[in-house]
């Protein structure tokens, strides 16, 4: 290659020395080594010769004459004395020549150029580039000119391929393109708001012209796009409450960290634990409040655990998708659940879990899986006490607790004050009635209980005792019949989405399977639905 | 709290053994096909054969690293920031991009960075888009009757 090309620089114009290069793909080199990265000439595909032969000498030279507006300048790139001595010796008009009849071999680089066959860097160097160009049209139709200095066109020799200018025009009109649909883009964006009904909905971002005004737009705007992610799945993510689980209160949940700790060992690999109490914990109170388990894993990851914790469907569980993404947190907002504000206790462990209602939060401190934990049962007492009195503000109770408090313990303190006190209003009452006020003979006969017993107890504590009954029967009851509670549900399970076959094509037409849901109960059972409350 | 995966420091073994074993599968029938069209008939099961002997594991090996890199940088990139959220893969995805292509200078590492971490942003985006679009709704839950006892 490169001695076919020196060959060709030191004596092109001599046949003899093309004669002697050592195989014929290298006559007419089909690819340029320079220093420039524009001077790439394409390589030849194929020979185009539209010149009849008869015009052509054999070595492939054009024939016809020279038009004479041609200056030669023997000045090359390229810094070989032997490239400038032979570049000017083709250009110097031979004297045979200037008979313009008699066909002389030229090499004219711009003819060899439109027959497809490239020329040396030398020939082109001299003879093309350096023409003077007095109406500019070149540099109007080539962008790649254009965007060069005027004056240096004549130091500038560069080849350019029509490939490079198709991609340097393409390039602008991107470029153009891209800046024109940016700005086009804002001013849409930032628009006035159309309707009164948006203009209501965001109060802090009037209409009007400016650039705040435009940007706060822009960015209200965008952010409604994301809210499909950061905002909870449902606008009531709890189903409006029935007759037949109604309960007054609401208990949220955190799971994890509170309920059950997850740990890992090489030896045993992952391992979850329940907190101690956590089943008389939940069965308990499942009485008094509506349990719902809000977790923020997702749902994949966390309904297993749930599952198990709940396999008799007694229990709400809301996942991640429940959650408000916001500020690189997930928050439970507790007015997406349905319920009336007043009525709902949150126990979580994470502050940014109860960044939005801190009234209603009971907050706990993370549990690290130690067996001898006894905070989730402490709460039970205060849980329902609440609902004994039935409370009409829940948020009301947890604001009489000094901030930073332990509830169990300042709960325990006022039930040991509130006992004392009628422990001593007992006493005087019987000091100021006398003795044999409690029934004395009558009643120990009868088996009561003497009055001053059934007298000291709290009502707290007549609706405690209620409640171990009904929570002895409700175990009792999953005992014996829990088995055929989860027969009966996996029956159900299998007639709502048995039988049911997909397929990818029906996936795409059809969308995921639905179940087949049983019908709704009769009109006369839906009436006895209760009103949802009014937050 | 992903109970399918093991804590930091194992997990980048997993993450290599996995990637290992994608990409040295992927390279048989890749590879395999390749050896057994490129070779003369009546030699091409040989041909495949040596083909996957020769570059299955190679490639295995390559994916296997990135794997490896990808899940350092993950745990590194978490221990430092103490933090669970898309930004680590995004983060390590980026150090890995640009680890692989060091070899090749500070703008071809910059590129395979910056491609890098695009394409785990995009695979973060899809996995967070899916797991919101694939959440079943709250259904009207049937909370059964049978075993509650009434207040009354």
């Amino acid at each position: 290659m490169i001695a076919g090309r020196a060959i060709l620089r030191s004596s092109h114009a001599n046949l003899q020395s093309l004669r002697a290069l050592p195989s014929p793909t290298l006559r007419y080199p089909t690819r340029f080594h320079s220093t420039s990265s524009l001077l790439r000439t394409p390589r030849l595909r194929r020979c185009n010769w539209p010149l009849p032969l008869s015009q052509v000498s054999h070595r492939g030279y054009a024939t016809t004459p020279l038009p004479k507006e041609q200056n030669p300048v023997s000045e090359t790139s390229s810094g070989t004395s032997e490239s400038a001595d032979s570049a000017g010796a083709p250009q110097e008009p031979n004297p045979d020549a200037a008979s313009a009849e008699e066909p002389v071999p030229r090499f004219d680089p711009r003819t060899l150029l439109d027959q497809g066959i490239p020329p040396t860097p030398d020939q082109y160097n001299t003879s093309l580039a350096t023409k003077p160009d007095p109406t500019g049209s070149e540099r109007s139709r080539d962008p790649i000119k254009a965007a060069q200095p005027r004056g240096s066109g004549g130091g500038n020799n560069e080849y350019v391929s029509s490939t490079d200018r198709k991609r340097a025009r393409l390039a602008s009109i991107l470029f153009v393109s891209i800046v024109a649909g940016t700005i086009g883009a804002a001013v849409y964006l930032g628009r006035n708001w159309e309707t009164q009904a948006e203009l209501d909905a965001h109060p802090d971002t009037p209409n009007g012209w400016g650039p705040l005004l435009f940007y706060n737009r822009i960015s209200a705007r965008l952010t409604e796009v994301l809210d499909y992610y950061n905002l909870p799945i449902a606008d009531k993510l709890l189903p409006d409450p029935i007759e037949e689980t109604y309960r007054p209160y609401t208990l949220v949940l955190s799971l994890e960290d509170m309920l059950i700790h997850s740990e890992w060992t090489r030896e045993h690999g992952w391992r979850t634990a329940k907190r101690p109490g956590l089943e008389y914990f939940l069965t308990y109170l499942s009485q008094y409040y509506e349990i719902v388990i809000f977790t923020s894993q997702p749902n994949p990851i966390a309904a297993p655990i749930t599952a198990k914790l709940d396999p008799y469907h007694m229990y709400y569980q809301l996942f991640r998708e429940a959650t408000k993404y916001k500020g690189g947190k997930y928050i439970k907002d507790l007015s997406y659940l349905n319920r009336d504000l007043s009525k709902i206790i949150m126990i979580d462990t994470k502050p940014e879990a109860w960044s939005e209602q801190p009234e209603n939060a009971i907050k706990m401190k993370p549990w690290n899986g130690d067996p001898r934990d006894k905070e989730l049962i402490a709460l039970l007492p205060f849980l329902e006490f609440i609902a004994a009195m039935q409370h009409v503000d829940l948020r009301e109770d947890l604001k009489s607790f000094p901030e930073g408090s332990h509830i169990p313990t300042e709960f325990a303190k006022r039930d040991a004050i509130a006992r004392a006190e009628l422990k001593k209003k007992l006493e005087e009452e019987r000091k100021s009635k006398g003795q044999g006020a409690g029934g004395g003979l009558l009643a120990s006969l009868l088996g009561l209980q003497p009055k001053t017993q059934r007298e000291e107890k709290l009502p707290q504590d007549l609706v405690r005792e209620r409640g171990q009954l009904w929570y002895d029967q409700v175990s009792r009851n999953l005992k014996e019949h829990g088995d055929e509670i989860l027969e009966a549900d996996k029956k159900a399970q299998e007639e709502m989405w048995g039988g049911q076959t997909t397929s990818l094509s029906r996936l795409l037409t059809e969308g995921m399977p639905q179940p087949q849901i049983p019908p709704l109960p009769s009109s006369e059972e839906q009436s006895k639905q209760l009103p949802v409350s009014k937050k | 709290m992903d109970h399918t995966r093991d804590p930091c420091p194992w997990v980048i073994f997993s993450d290599f053994g996995g990637a290992f074993s994608m990409g040295a599968i992927g390279g048989a029938v890749w590879h395999g096909v390749k050896g057994f069209r490129n070779s003369p008939v009546g030699e091409r099961r040989i041909g495949a054969i040596t083909a996957i002997k020769a570059r299955a594991p190679v490639l295995g090996g390559n994916f296997g690293v990135w794997g490896g890199l990808f899940g350092t940088f993950d745990c590194a990139v978490k221990g430092i920031r103490k933090k669970e959220d898309p930004y680590n893969a995004i983060i390590a995805g980026f150090f890995t991009g640009g680890a692989l292509a060091v070899r090749g200078g500070y703008k071809s590492a910059r590129n395979s960075a910056i491609g890098c971490a695009i394409l785990l942003a995009v695979i973060e985006g899809v996995g967070i888009g899916l797991g919101r679009l694939l959440a079943p709704p709250p259904l009207p839950q049937q909370m059964p009757a049978s075993e509650q006892g009434s207040l009354a």
